[in-house]
């Protein structure tokens, strides 16, 4: 399975492609210059279709990877995660020292 | 030959008070002042400011501001485009979609001054956090209405709707109704300045293809300069928390992808 751009729909502001866990969303590379989906890296995680502000992004069942192209997207979702993970961290962190430093001062 | 602008207008004597100032202009004691207010220059930034006023709403009015000063410059990009696209051979419609933009930034102005009240502050307690060249210093051939297009509507506002949508969530978190109302309605805004920008871009690009590809570059320059503004920002919030840069924090920010403002 996996998602789908609508691009009589979609307007570029290339939300789902900074959000797309497995860098699969692609922009400028077809004639069209308009956002796809390249199933081969959808692993039907749903961020792309919940962030859309014009909701063209829908749910193509008939539209499958093989199992392969599969199992590499979901290696490199998990890598996104780790790294997301990190970063949420990295800035409460911080956050929570200033927060403590300032309620020293 | 009509003359320049400043040349038609009276002397103006009057002074702003608060001045205006940006973050790289401040005085020493203006920078001690913001220093004292949030704990350093480098925590005026809306990703760690969301994160500070989650923990404490006196963070929210300086975000708002930061915030509003992209919203100031808004108006100056938008309205100049009025003037300045008048010069290409472009359709009458897109120079009004320009107008249009430009009374939307002034009414998001509007709004978040009004915010900045509501939050007890005021314009100028906060410098003008936009960085980058002023409008005036931007090279000729930069100016050409696909150019920027990409940069500004589609690039620029596609980025700012994931800062609108944070913000939003954040209030809606903290129980701040009006900025959450606000900045729902602000967001609405921007997507629609995306789908000008793009549908204008494209029918650009139907006439001159050329166009297309300077537009692709601009697209990616910007994709990486958004990248590099936030690695730099975690990299040092990272070597602040655990007291140096360590392997694991770097692994960690370069693996992350630039998102939500």
């Amino acid at each position: 399975m996996a998602y789908v751009i609508d691009q009589s729909q979609c307007i570029n502001c290339s939300w789902c492609r900074r959000e797309c866990p497995t860098s699969t969303i692609q922009y400028y590379n077809r004639d069209e210059r308009k956002h796809w989906i390249d199933p081969e890296g959808c692993i039907d995680c749903d961020i792309c279709s919940r962030v859309c502000p014009t909701k063209c992004i829908s749910h193509q069942p008939e539209v499958l990877p093989t199992p392969e192209q599969l199992k590499e997207a979901k290696m490199r979702a998990r890598t996104w995660a780790r790294g997301r993970r990190q970063l949420k961290l990295t800035i409460r962190s911080y956050v929570d020292r200033e927060i403590a430093r300032r309620a020293n001062l | 030959m009509t003359q320049a602008l400043h040349d038609r207008l009276p002397p103006n004597g009057s002074v702003r008070e608060p001045p205006y100032r940006s973050i790289m202009e401040l005085s020493s004691d203006e920078r001690a002042e913001l220093d004292e207010k949030l704990g350093g220059a480098q925590n005026y930034n809306p990703v760690i400011l969301r994160e500070l006023a989650r923990k404490d709403r006196k963070y929210l009015a300086p975000l708002i501001m930061a915030i509003l000063s992209a919203e100031f410059r808004g108006i100056d990009f938008f309205g100049r485009f009025v003037v300045d696209m008048q010069s290409y051979n472009v359709p009458w419609h897109m120079t009004l979609a320009f107008a249009r933009q430009t009374f939307d930034e002034s009414r998001h102005t509007q709004l978040n001054m009004d915010l900045l009240e509501h939050l007890g502050s005021e314009v100028g307690e906060y410098p003008d956090i936009i960085l980058g060249p002023q409008r005036d210093e931007i090279p000729e051939e930069e100016l050409d209405p696909a150019v920027l297009m990409a940069r500004i509507n589609v690039a620029l506002e596609g980025f700012a709707l994931t800062s609108f949508e944070a913000t939003r969530e954040l209030a809606e978190e903290i129980g701040e109704d009006l900025v959450e109302h606000c900045h729902d309605y602000n967001m609405a805004d921007e997507v629609t300045h995306v789908a000008i920008g793009d549908y204008w871009l494209t029918r650009l690009c139907e006439e001159q293809p050329w166009r297309k590809e300077r537009a692709q570059a601009v697209q990616e320059e910007f994709d990486k300069m958004m990248a590099m503004v936030r690695d730099m920002a975690l990299n040092y919030a990272g070597s602040s928390a655990s007291g140096s840069t360590n392997g694991e924090t770097s692994e960690g920010n370069t693996t992350a992808k630039p998102s939500a403002g």
